[in-house]
């Protein structure tokens, strides 16, 4: 029995770090933007049927991962750059719409161009490895140790960079941190193009676990918003460490009891809520816009 | 002159804020803005940070400001405080300073990410130093008190080593010790060389140390000239409720 709670803890990790780099890109822009960003999930969607396209031309698979982030980049920078800047400071409202209507073009966009059937979507790698008692799919080691470097360097970018120092600066006061000098608007730019490379990313490494169709980052966007949420809005390390323990909490709940896997999520936030209103990590600052 | 403003008129729906208003600031002096709550100082400053929208010209050292974006002016030699604190509180008092440099500071992605200190240790130190907050460096800005605040967001405006610098009240909620400290503070920045625009409703304070005083009230200017002048100015005495102004 111990061998397999270790093994659906080991499973939850990799589900979770899914959660956690997508929380990660939504608190991200939440941050410098003060806006949920509803089109993260499908943002990754979007660009794993790029890269589904990608594969079907015999492209390296280690390629493809490359060109497909490169791909949420450059969207996340136009995005930025031709959709949120016009309206940054402008309306709050709008932005959000912005965000909303974006999810669904994507959605619209794919099932347009690419039909919406659903398509089977090879993981680059296949197989298992046995570590102990533990047994794990080689595609799960490789979405944990991918995650992990991931969630590393985003933190030391964010407290050893000067673009990072200014990330954080933007965070708290974004009139503040522009008359310091910080290029606020690059700085947005940036962390769209970071958010919008994660997302696609994720949409690659999961997308094997489902089938490639337009609603298939719909479950994924749901637990990273709990996730962002139950570790704090305003807290990057927030983001992963909530999204690694929903994962976790989640695959074993649904051992025991399946039917709750998917409210799952949204009950723990409730109730983390109702004890800590900022989340696990968050703090009360006095943002200023 | 360091800084010429020459018909600024800054317009919010039917609200005329400030209504063409026109001063300089000479280098090296300390230039206070002073007049009633609502007058238009605080819009002042932010027309020449390009926070509102203006009408008119401001020119710094000879330079249209018009043409150039907000993050760009610290790059220029102008920075400034805000009249409600702008600090950055999930950061220590080292990483709020260090803000102040974005722009001039450069730096290597890779290099800072493994651990590379950005060099500014030397400018850090000494205007924590000036400040009297080198023992606060490494603490959280959430965790001190308002007079420690308004020094760190002083500091964070001084290590650019600005020309010209604005002080949007920076006495305001100082207790009297504190704010013989600011006196000082300011009267060291001047001669550092470092001109300075100062809004600041303390008397004691813009009175004592300002070489020249334009006053303002409902977005014009009613009165300009050294604090003997404008102090005894009959429509400065009435824009200041009736009373005589007690420096």
């Amino acid at each position: 029995m111990f061998d397999i709670y270790l093994t659906l803890i080991a499973r939850g990790l990799s589900t979770g770090a899914i959660y956690g780099l997508t929380a990660m890109g939504i608190v991200l822009i939440f941050q410098t933007n003060n806006i949920l960003n509803w089109a993260q999930g499908n943002a990754g969607m979007f660009i794993t049927y790029l890269a589904f396209f990608l594969l079907a031309l015999q492209l390296p698979y280690p390629l493809v991962i490359l060109l497909a982030i490169i791909a949420g980049a450059i969207m996340g920078g136009l995005v930025e750059k031709y959709l949120i800047r016009p309206v940054r400071e402008k309306s709050r409202i709008g932005l959000l719409m912005i965000t909303l209507g974006l999810a669904m073009v994507f959605e619209g966009l794919a099932a347009f161009i690419f039909r919406p059937f659903p398509r089977n979507f090879e993981p680059l790698l296949k197989g298992s490895i046995a570590i102990g008692p533990i047994t794990l799919g080689q595609q799960d080691v490789l979405v944990i140790v991918l995650s992990t470097l991931i969630f590393a360097s985003l933190f030391l970018i964010l407290y050893r960079t000067k673009i990072g120092i200014g990330a954080r600066g933007i965070a708290e006061d974004w009139y503040g941190a522009r008359v310091l000098g910080v290029p606020v608007f690059t700085i947005s730019l940036i962390i769209w193009s970071i958010s919008f490379a994660l997302s696609g990313l994720v949409g690659i490494l999961i997308v094997p676990r489902f089938a490639l169709e337009p609603h298939f980052m719909l479950p994924i966007q749901v637990k990273a918003f709990s996730a962002a949420v139950l570790g704090g809005m305003n807290s990057v390390l927030g983001a992963a460490v909530a999204g690694l323990l929903l994962g976790v909490m989640e695959n074993i709940i649904a051992f025991h009891f399946p039917y709750l896997q998917e409210s799952f999520s949204l009950v723990l936030v409730v109730i983390v809520l109702l004890f800590l209103p900022t989340g696990l990590f968050g703090k009360k600052t006095q943002r200023r816009f | 002159m360091i800084l010429q403003v020459k018909d600024l008129t800054v317009r919010f729906g039917g609200l005329v804020a400030v209504n063409k208003l026109s001063f300089d600031v000479k280098p090296s002096t300390i230039h206070g803005l002073i007049g009633p709550n609502g007058a238009g100082k605080t819009t002042v400053f932010n027309s020449i940070f390009k926070l509102v929208p203006y009408n008119g010209n401001l020119i710094y050292k000879n330079i249209d400001m018009g043409k150039y974006p907000t993050h760009s002016l610290v790059n220029m030699g102008i920075s400034r405080t805000f009249q409600n604190l702008s600090i950055f509180y999930s950061m220590t008092v080292k990483e709020n300073i260090l803000v102040g440099l974005h722009s001039k500071k450069s730096s290597n992605l890779i290099k800072d990410t493994l651990g590379y200190k950005i060099n500014s240790e030397k400018e850090l130190l000494e205007v924590s130093e000036l400040l009297n907050i080198l023992p606060y460096l490494s603490v959280y800005a959430m965790f001190l008190p308002f007079g420690i605040l308004k020094m760190v967001e002083l500091a964070r405006a001084l290590i650019s080593k600005p020309q010209l610098i604005l002080l949007d009240e920076p006495g305001a909620g100082l207790n009297p010790a504190e704010k013989e400290r600011l006196k000082e503070i300011i009267k060291r920045i001047k001669e550092m060389g470092i001109s300075v625009l100062m809004v600041e409703h303390d008397m004691g304070i813009i009175m004592n140390i300002s070489d020249e005083i334009t006053v303002m009230n409902f977005g014009e200017k009613i009165s300009a000239g050294t604090p003997e002048m404008v102090i005894h100015d009959l429509k400065v005495i009435e824009a200041y409720l009736g009373e005589e102004i007690h420096a």
